[in-house]
């Protein structure tokens, strides 16, 4: 038998893959084969310094935090994946219907967005395979590509990619479509300055009073990264007519936000609202004195007091 | 009696949080660990473990039955550790040249160990260093040969099973793993 094939044998063998007849095979042929036996020996040498790290397990501590952590992502998701599901199905309808749209002459805006259309959209998200005869758009820009395996020896590379096309759009700021796909950009675009450019253009509304963007607003003040978008998402929820989720938005900041000044604008707004006649609950007032005491600015400590007092 | 997963998926994907909850439970320990072996980093691992369970959440209103559950989810997570390599540099990379050592013969001491030495303080020391070394080593793998011998040398995977999730040949899978071994071979030859 070749001998090649017990060389490759002898790795089998610790990996646990042979037969019980090719042990039996593996072991007449180590006795007359010092090439093979050295190798043996020397597998072994690297199994026991394998098997130590076999010994490392997750710990229920780790485990517990990584259920902690996705349980709030998803909690996040559910709420998510709803409101930009709609706002994508508003833009989808929105471009069918873009050929016959009258375009408004007066406070107009012009946006250019970068729309991602992920060509090889699937539902899930595994690996896709490039058949032959798939083409892309002539106007399709292609970014952001990442190999996963560049080593072309076995004939095969993989990498991702994003496919973009371009797509330029004017209409009004009132327009419902318009408004759809300034949040989609809100909530979904990368780039911050975009971000801000879309807050920008909603907040030139005096009042504003539309479900969605007031559940779009809080989940950036909530979560966006960029402390600049979150001001301005704070300063344009304020157009709104406060209510319990806006309280509870601005409670979130106060408690979690690591900016001060992103802390003191929530705290500034929950004064406001005192002001107006707004309650808050005990426990909410609870953690306000959590602020009063323990929060590293002073101004939030002081106005934290003051809201506490108010309701003593 | 536990329900079974086809039946979780099916309160799942209509909407009951409790069975997705329960599906997640039945799967993430392995998930978990299958992450924190290839990164060996318990924030990185954590990041994995969500970013899987994220896309079973947004995936499985579409899940049609057509692969195992668990087939599907290791092949998210196989999916997500090759991508997550390749968008975080956040190991540092030891090139092979400047690769040397100072604790040489301690390595040569617990590589030649019996393992009745493992409980010795010295030994215990020397084992970290080793591990470390190894781990630095992997590190240098492409991510396809570190996933293959990550899933087969520390999770127990046969080869077939890494080829199903990686969906590719059998052979494919034994040729990262023997040059993932002749890699680690090559740099521990003073050891081995």
């Amino acid at each position: 038998m070749n001998h090649e094939i017990f060389k490759e044998w002898v790795q089998l063998y610790y990996l646990d893959e042979l037969t019980e007849n090719e042990k039996k095979m593996l072991d007449a042929h180590l006795k007359e084969c010092d090439e093979c036996s050295k190798d043996l020996l020397a597998m072994e040498k690297l199994n026991n310094i394998i098997k130590n790290k076999r010994k490392v397990n997750v710990s229920n501590e780790l485990l517990a935090d990584a259920r902690t952590e996705l349980r709030a992502a998803i909690r996040l998701e559910r709420k998510r994946i709803p409101l930009t599901t709609k706002l994508f199905k508003s833009i989808k309808e929105f471009f069918v219907e873009r050929r016959s749209l009258v375009f408004g002459s007066t406070a107009s805006l012009a946006v250019g967005l970068l729309l991602g259309y992920f060509f090889f959209k699937s539902p899930a998200p595994d690996i896709q395979k490039l058949e032959g005869g798939t083409e892309l758009a002539s106007n399709v820009q292609i970014d952001n590509v990442k190999f996963i395996d560049s080593d072309a020896s076995d004939g095969t590379v993989e990498f991702s990619f994003n496919a973009i096309k371009p797509v330029t759009v004017r209409g009004n700021i009132n327009d419902e479509k318009i408004r759809s796909v300034l949040m989609y950009s809100l909530l979904n675009e990368q780039n911050p300055g975009v971000r801000l450019s879309s807050l920008n253009a909603i907040n030139s509304k005096q009042k504003l009073q539309n479900n969605d963007l007031k559940e779009a607003l809080i989940n950036v003040i909530k979560f966006d990264n960029n402390p600049g978008v979150r001001r301005e998402a704070i300063a344009t929820l304020s157009k709104f007519s406060y209510d319990e989720d806006i309280k509870k938005a601005f409670i979130y900041v106060l408690l979690n936000d690591t900016i001060s000044g992103m802390r003191i604008e929530a705290i500034n707004k929950l004064v406001e609202a005192t002001e107006k006649g707004f309650a808050f609950s005990p426990d909410e007032i609870n953690l306000l004195k959590s602020k009063a005491v323990g929060d590293d600015n002073n101004y939030v400590r002081y106005k934290a007091e003051t809201v506490v007092k108010e309701f003593k | 009696m536990a329900l079974s997963d086809s039946d979780l998926i099916i309160r799942a994907q209509n909407g009951d949080a409790m069975a997705f909850e329960e599906l997640v439970y039945r799967y993430d320990k392995n998930v978990l660990s299958i992450a924190l072996k290839y990164t060996n980093n318990e924030d990185e691992a954590k990041d994995i473990y969500q970013d899987v369970f994220i896309r079973v959440f947004k995936g499985l209103k579409n899940f049609q039955f057509k692969s195992e559950f668990s087939t599907w989810i290791y092949r998210i997570t196989t999916n997500v550790c090759l991508t997550f390599k390749t968008n975080s540099k956040k190991h540092s990379f030891v090139p092979i040249e400047n690769d040397k050592d100072d604790d040489e013969d301690n390595f040569e001491s617990v590589i030649l160990s019996t393992g009745e030495e493992e409980s010795n303080p010295d030994n215990i020391a020397a084992y970290g260093q080793l591990e470390n070394h190894l781990n630095e080593l992997l590190e240098q793998l492409p991510p396809k040969q570190k996933l293959c011998f990550v899933l087969k040398h520390y999770e127990g995977y046969k080869i077939r099973e890494i080829a199903k999730l990686l969906e590719c040949q059998d052979g494919t899978v034994k040729k990262y793993l023997f040059e993932a071994t002749h890699k680690l071979r090559s740099k521990l030859v003073q050891y081995t």
